[in-house]
């Protein structure tokens, strides 16, 4: 082997193990390592026509656990909350659920189940909530026919994304609450959590 | 014929250069003049306000805290990596007040960037957090800092007369150990 040859393949493997104490870096620091910044999106890109009082749209997706969620399983048990979130490793969403994780509680006290459901696979969904700890509530892959429940809820953006959108649905499968949200911004729980309250009293 | 040595210190050198860089990326610049300046909602809980030594009124800045040094903790209580930290940031408050030199000296007080009050209270009742912790939900603090908030990220300030702030430590990501990490607070003091 030549000299250059041997100097390249030498820079190549510097190069590599250069980058590779970054990788290092980023992971042992926050919330955001690994994340993709997409910058500041458009905040909305859909208008839906699904209003309060509406018969949410029925559905059945794949779960990261193997079986697949459906709106009807809980009809007449839980009250249900559809999240949806744009995509996987991207800030506002990496940071969503692992909120409502936190607020098991709150939820369960309201006779609540929470369904995450984003546009992507289910191996990049298992591979983005590890990131997460255990969550406690289906994680839904409207992968494929891509994001088919998403245009069905009328939040299916023109880049393939969904909005960030959250959808109350009560035990009847009624729609009770709508937030589709600016898609850079978090929506405040105590919001959601309103909602969920208000079909306590109804 | 390439002298393998030569090559292999170059490897070694750029791979520490490599590793150099991975601190700097960690390292946060902050305003230590905008940080004094900033104004916070005090706390509603009493013993809170005591712990921080902060009169009646709404709000408070941080050199109005009664410490010489004082821990800020931004988390976010919708960030798993706080979350999962929680326990040993607790554990970094009940050692400081095991340690009488330490608990009067070096007070905790955490900072919910972008949460509002519901959403604080929530991560305190989850984990059970038994120092200050207040809002921010308008982002305040990031005109303090050089770069956006990573959380949860830690600034050790210390506190002077005349309302004068100096930021001695900071440390972005979990604490993980809050022994190693008391230890470096406690050199700060001297």
């Amino acid at each position: 082997m030549s000299n250059k040859a041997i100097l390249t393949k030498i820079f190549f493997l510097v190069f590599v193990i250069v980058l590779a104490p970054r990788g290092v870096c980023w992971a042992s620091t926050p919330a955001d390592s690994g994340i993709y910044d997409p910058g500041n999106l458009k905040p909305m890109d859909t208008s839906t026509s699904l209003k309060v009082g509406d018969v949410a749209p029925e559905f059945s997706l794949p779960t990261l656990s193997g079986g697949a969620v459906s709106l009807d399983q809980y009809r007449n048990k839980k009250n249900v909350v559809l999240s949806f979130v744009p995509a996987a490793w991207t800030p506002v969403c990496s940071q969503q659920w692992p909120g409502y994780n936190i607020a098991r509680d709150l939820f369960e006290k309201l006779d609540t189940v929470v369904i995450g459901i984003s546009v992507d696979n289910i191996p990049t969904l298992h591979a983005w909530t590890r990131e997460m700890g255990n969550l406690w509530f289906p994680v839904a892959s409207d992968f494929w026919p891509h994001g088919a429940v998403a245009q069905k809820y009328g939040i299916l953006r023109s880049d393939g994304v969904s909005e960030r959108a959250l959808f109350v649905i009560d035990k009847k499968g009624v729609v009770r609450f709508i937030d589709v949200h600016d898609i850079n911004k978090m929506p405040k729980l105590e919001d959601l959590i309103k909602a969920l309250e208000k079909l306590q009293t109804n | 014929m390439v002298n393998m040595r030569i090559v292999g210190a170059i490897i070694i050198v750029l791979m520490l250069a490599g590793f150099g860089l991975c601190d700097v990326a960690k390292t946060l610049s902050v305003n230590a003049d905008i940080l004094a300046d900033l104004k916070f909602n005090s706390p509603e809980n009493l013993a809170e306000k005591k712990y921080l030594g902060l009169s009646d009124g709404k709000n408070f800045r941080l050199p109005q805290v009664k410490a010489r040094l004082l821990i800020v903790q931004l988390f976010s209580m919708y960030c798993p990596i706080c979350q999962r930290d929680a326990h040993a940031v607790n554990e970094l408050h009940s050692l400081l007040q095991k340690v009488p030199g330490l608990r009067d000296e070096v007070k905790m007080l955490g900072i919910g960037v972008g949460n509002t009050p519901y959403e604080v209270n929530v991560f305190r009742e989850k984990f059970k957090v038994s120092f200050p912790l207040i809002p921010d939900d308008n982002f305040a603090i990031q005109k303090a800092l050089s770069d956006e908030i990573r959380t949860p990220t830690f600034l050790v300030v210390k506190l002077t007369a005349g309302g004068k702030l100096e930021v001695v430590l900071t440390k972005v990501g979990e604490i993980k150990e809050s022994g190693e990490f008391l230890k470096k607070i406690a050199a700060k003091l001297n």
